[in-house]
């Protein structure tokens, strides 16, 4: 990958990176931190990493960079929903779409990986599984689960539906 | 066969399982009239019959039924509205959900709810310092590279020429000549040994002769210039040349008679037959001239700097290494020699040469070589 390709990738992906991870550890400081760790390694290797797998290459480096930042400090992920909501405030965020965001705060920490991997990035079960370490069946069973979980949430609020 | 008392137990349990006739039923009943000591035993046979017990199970049994069709709208599973959504079902299977869909108010609702479980991307959230991710890679092209190579070896031989060569002897020599001495410091140290108050004094006294720094064409040459190298010197007496040391090095430039080094950086760079005569430092071009000069390329502006600053024309001399005039090559790789010999760094610079002794590879130490 050359300098020109690896700045492309930093137009097209570094908001979908940041946006992933932001959602899943509410904490905008780390969030930046990690997205710029992800594409400092992937330059680091730019050599040896082709332009087609940039994108999954640096999704799946930023996952576990993510992962282990969560593992560090557990509490930030149940803290700190300040920043977080800052967004849904400023956006001005409707009925449905608090909804869904609660719901998906609830999920269990796989599941709302997985789910968001699939909707915000549309990437496929075999995609995920190699992002996420896990085989393409267990994927397809946490989004399964993850959606009827969603289904259920914003099924018992009338305002939905 | 006849009930008797030995076979009365047979007929007993047949009665009520149910498997006497009724002529059979009658006899028994008629047996038991004629025995009534057997009564007790016969209601005994009749205890013995166990009811069916029903066991309800723990939880609803309902989900472990399979439909009966996907056609049926009721039937259709959860599983299939999820696959729907996720783009798991073939053509037909996305009809049957439809139609199930179409006409179940139950699989409407929850196939509304799937369709609503889908999250979007929040686009409005974007990473605010893309700009620093950039990387800026200035492309350098091996042309390039060995040009800047010859054009900072030629300002390390420039910079190494005007520190030794009799021109900055010269400047220093007028700067003593037109200054009055410094008052000496008894604090301050000596080198090698001579007394403070004997040295020049350049600090002070260097902004007065720059017109003379900005114009060296203008000073006039001192006798000490004319340093003769041997007649001829063998290229292995070069290794036995050792660099001077650097303490050595600064009392010389501040002391102009001591010439030594210069000699050693004659020896050096010439390494042959070569003679500097005064005919030649006469032939030095007039400012005029110099000024009305237009340099077309970086070695026409190097030999003309080289030319100017010591009086040499490397551009028609002959080099006694290869039988040729020196090219840029040989004159880079005697200003990198001179300042490894001067300042005694492990500096060495290697070239490689063809059959016309023409250069083809270059090299600074171990790690900056360059080839034709």
């Amino acid at each position: 990958m050359t300098a020109q390709q690896y700045n492309q990738c930093v137009d097209e992906h570094a908001d979908g990176v940041y946006r992933f991870i932001l959602k899943n550890i509410k904490d905008e400081d780390k969030a930046k931190d990690i997205v710029q760790d992800s594409f400092e390694k992937m330059w680091t290797k730019a050599g040896d990493i082709e332009f087609a797998k940039a994108k999954s290459y640096l999704f799946t480096t930023a996952y576990h960079t993510m992962i282990d930042a969560i593992r560090k400090d557990k509490k930030q992920t149940e803290l700190n929903e300040e920043a977080f909501n800052k967004h849904q405030v400023n956006n001005s965020y409707n009925d449905l779409k608090e909804v869904l965001n609660q719901a998906v705060s609830r999920l269990p920490e796989i599941q709302r990986h997985v789910i968001m991997l699939r909707d915000y990035e549309g990437y496929s079960y075999q995609e995920i599984g190699e992002i996420t370490k896990l085989n393409e069946s267990q994927v397809k069973v946490y989004i399964y689960r993850a959606r009827t979980y969603l289904k259920n949430y914003i099924g018992k609020l009338d305002m939905v539906v | 066969m006849k009930i008797t008392r030995e076979n009365y137990e047979a007929y007993f349990l047949d009665y009520h399982e149910g498997n006497l006739t009724e002529g059979q039923k009658a006899e028994l009943m008629e047996f038991l009239a004629q025995n009534p000591s057997l009564k007790e035993e016969f209601e005994a046979f009749e205890m013995v019959v166990l009811e069916e017990e029903i066991t309800p199970l723990p939880f609803d049994g309902d989900f472990l039924k399979k439909p009966v069709s996907d056609t049926d709208p009721a039937s259709i599973s959860e599983k299939k509205l999820i696959a729907y959504h996720e783009g798991d079902l073939g053509t037909e299977e996305k009809k049957q959900v439809l139609k199930a869909v179409a006409e179940s108010p139950e699989a409407r609702k929850a196939f509304t709810l799937y369709s609503l479980s889908k999250l979007e991307a929040d686009t409005s959230i974007v990473f605010p310092a893309k700009a620093t991710l950039k990387k800026h890679v200035i492309v350098a092209r091996a042309l390039m590279i060995r040009r800047l190579a010859v054009a900072a070896a030629l300002l390390t031989f420039m910079v190494s020429l005007y520190f030794l060569l009799p021109g900055s002897l010269h400047l220093q020599q007028v700067a003593e000549e037109q200054m009055p001495a410094a008052t000496p410091d008894p604090k301050e140290e000596t080198f090698s040994g001579v007394p403070v108050e004997k040295m020049p004094v350049l600090a002070e006294t260097l902004p007065d002769i720059q017109p003379q720094i900005a114009s060296p064409l203008a000073i006039e040459p001192s006798p000490r210039e004319i340093i003769r190298p041997p007649a001829r010197m063998d290229v292995s007496q070069l290794a036995l040349m050792k660099p001077s040391e650097r303490t050595e090095l600064m009392v010389q430039k501040q002391r102009p008679q001591t010439i030594n080094l210069r000699e050693d950086f004659y020896w050096f760079t010439y390494a042959g037959n070569i003679d500097i005569t005064d005919e030649e430092e006469d032939e030095l071009p007039q400012p005029q001239r110099m000024e009305e000069q237009r340099y077309t390329s970086l070695a026409s502006l190097a030999y003309s700097g080289i030319e100017r600053s010591t009086g040499v024309d490397f551009k028609n001399m002959e080099n006694p290494f290869t039988d040729r005039n020196f090219g840029l090559w040989d004159i880079a790789g005697m200003g990198l020699a001179g300042i490894s010999h001067i300042t005694g760094t492990s500096l060495t610079v290697d070239t490689e040469t063809d059959e016309t002794g023409r250069i083809t590879s270059f090299g600074i130490g171990e790690r900056f070589k360059i080839s034709r």
